[in-house]
């Protein structure tokens, strides 16, 4: 069942992502719907299950925006890791900490790339400096600010056990 | 050591993965096909990016329109007009056409076949800015292909990348991993034969490299398809020439372009399906 729904969550978050988020773009900076739900839900598991929910996400972002495969699955997998790994330590009810958490993975989401462009050998069109510029700040804001509107639902739910049968109900 | 390995097993496992994913995305830049799980998934997904996407599209028209009447008004007169212009030389088109059928006939020439268009929608864009695709709400049921063009009324968009049975992914022409042989349509030599890819400076415009110095080639000159490689037809736009710039080493020129697609919005594009099937090669594959 936890599986279904977090599928269907991905699902319907990338597609949102390539529409009627595209919409929403001030200064061309769009929102990563997705990395916000890898984050909010592997800081509600662990980071075992963080990093299937991140090859999961990645893998589909790969497969449905045409990007090589594994380009995303990569970053995700680390940021699920990282963020279930998190899990322990935050107080789960206190929506804040998910909020600032998920502005220091977007910056770590948006740094990556750099680095796998590099050792896929595929051409640059931006310097670091100046996507981390022109781009992250914008994206920061957006995702505290949509992680702050879907973390008390994922909650809840985690609570009523529907996303993760056999994880803990609550953190520290 | 054997312990040890077994304590970090966990550590060990996401390192092999991320080693796989690494391997992968290396392996995968310019992806040949697609798996049936792929397939299975984009066929999941292309229904809701299908709603959305007309959703999007709607909520952008309302806003463009509240935002534009005056606009649109003087828009849709001078809209009226240039349709009125077009009717009149439809009909002369028309003439022409019966009139050049009868003479090839006459010279017992046979017709020269036309490309199939296969029409489609716009469902969604990756947003990322990483890599430049969109997806179309056509696929092989429509007789939609692999590396096929993909056309708007303006100029070349791109081609197809990978193709499920309702939905396909198109590799933008602003996408690094695409480049596509070009010539200059006003001279016409084989000498001014060149490349247009991304510019890796510019993000949203082209570059036409690899020319000789002494290539006839101004600002101001379109750019079309030469049809080598066998991917795209000949004649297909690609971009208007902005200028002219000396390669560093200074044995070549490149020319910096202006695409002839607005790939900003993107909503409707056509399929190109040539009347032989595509061959088969890696025209444009990094």
């Amino acid at each position: 069942m936890g599986s279904i729904i977090i599928f269907l969550l991905f699902a319907v978050s990338l597609a949102l992502q390539g529409s009627l988020l595209v919409l929403v773009n001030p200064g061309g900076v769009h929102p990563d719907l997705l990395l916000v739900l890898v984050v909010a839900l592997a800081l509600l598991s662990d980071s075992k299950r963080g990093a299937l929910i991140g090859l999961a996400a990645g893998l589909m972002q790969d497969i449905v925006f045409g990007a090589p495969l594994g380009f995303n699955a990569f970053i995700k997998v680390l940021v699920g890791a990282m963020a279930g790994f998190l899990a322990e330590e935050i107080n789960r009810d206190f929506v804040l900490a998910p909020m600032l958490l998920v502005m220091f993975f977007s910056l770590f989401n948006d740094s990556l790339p750099f680095l796998l462009k590099e050792f896929a050998d595929i051409r640059q069109s931006f310097s670091l400096l100046q996507y981390l510029q022109q781009f992250s700040p914008g994206r920061l804001v957006m995702h505290f600010f949509i992680m702050g509107l879907i973390y008390p639902y994922l909650c809840r739910a985690q609570k009523r056990r529907l996303l993760f049968p056999q994880a803990e109900s609550s953190g520290k | 050591m054997l312990a040890f390995l077994i304590k970090r097993k966990r550590m060990l496992t996401l390192f092999l993965v991320l080693t796989l994913l690494l391997v992968l995305t290396q392996r995968t830049v310019v992806r040949q096909g697609i798996t049936v799980a792929e397939e299975a998934l984009l066929t999941v997904v292309a229904p809701v990016q299908g709603v959305f996407g007309r959703f999007a599209r709607s909520v952008e028209g309302l806003l463009i329109s509240v935002k534009g009447y005056q606009f649109l008004v003087a828009e849709n007169r001078r809209l009226q007009d240039e349709l009125a212009a077009t009717l009149v030389l439809e009909a002369r088109l028309t003439e022409f056409r019966h009139e050049n059928h009868r003479l090839r006939q006459m010279l017992n020439f046979e017709a020269r076949s036309e490309h199939q268009l296969i029409a489609a929608e716009v469902v969604a864009r990756d947003p990322s800015g990483w890599f430049q695709t969109v997806s179309i709400n056509k696929g092989s049921l429509h007789g939609v292909a692999e590396n096929l063009a993909v056309v708007t009324s303006e100029g070349l968009v791109g081609s197809v990348l990978a193709v499920s049975p309702v939905t396909s992914q198109v590799l933008l022409l602003t996408d690094s991993r695409r480049a596509v042989s070009a010539m200059v349509q006003r001279s016409r030599e084989p000498g001014t034969v060149g490349v247009v890819e991304a510019d890796a400076d510019l993000p949203g415009y082209l570059r036409m490299i690899n020319l000789p110095r002494d290539a006839n080639i101004q600002p101001g000159d379109t750019i079309i398809s030469s049809g080598l490689g066998g991917i795209y037809p000949q004649g297909l736009v690609l971009g208007y020439v902005l200028e002219m710039v000396e390669e560093e080493l200074g044995l070549f020129r490149f020319a910096l372009l202006r695409p002839a697609a607005n790939f900003n919005r993107l909503e409707e594009v056509f399929v190109v399906v040539p009347s032989a099937a595509p061959a088969q090669n890696n025209e444009g594959a990094f």
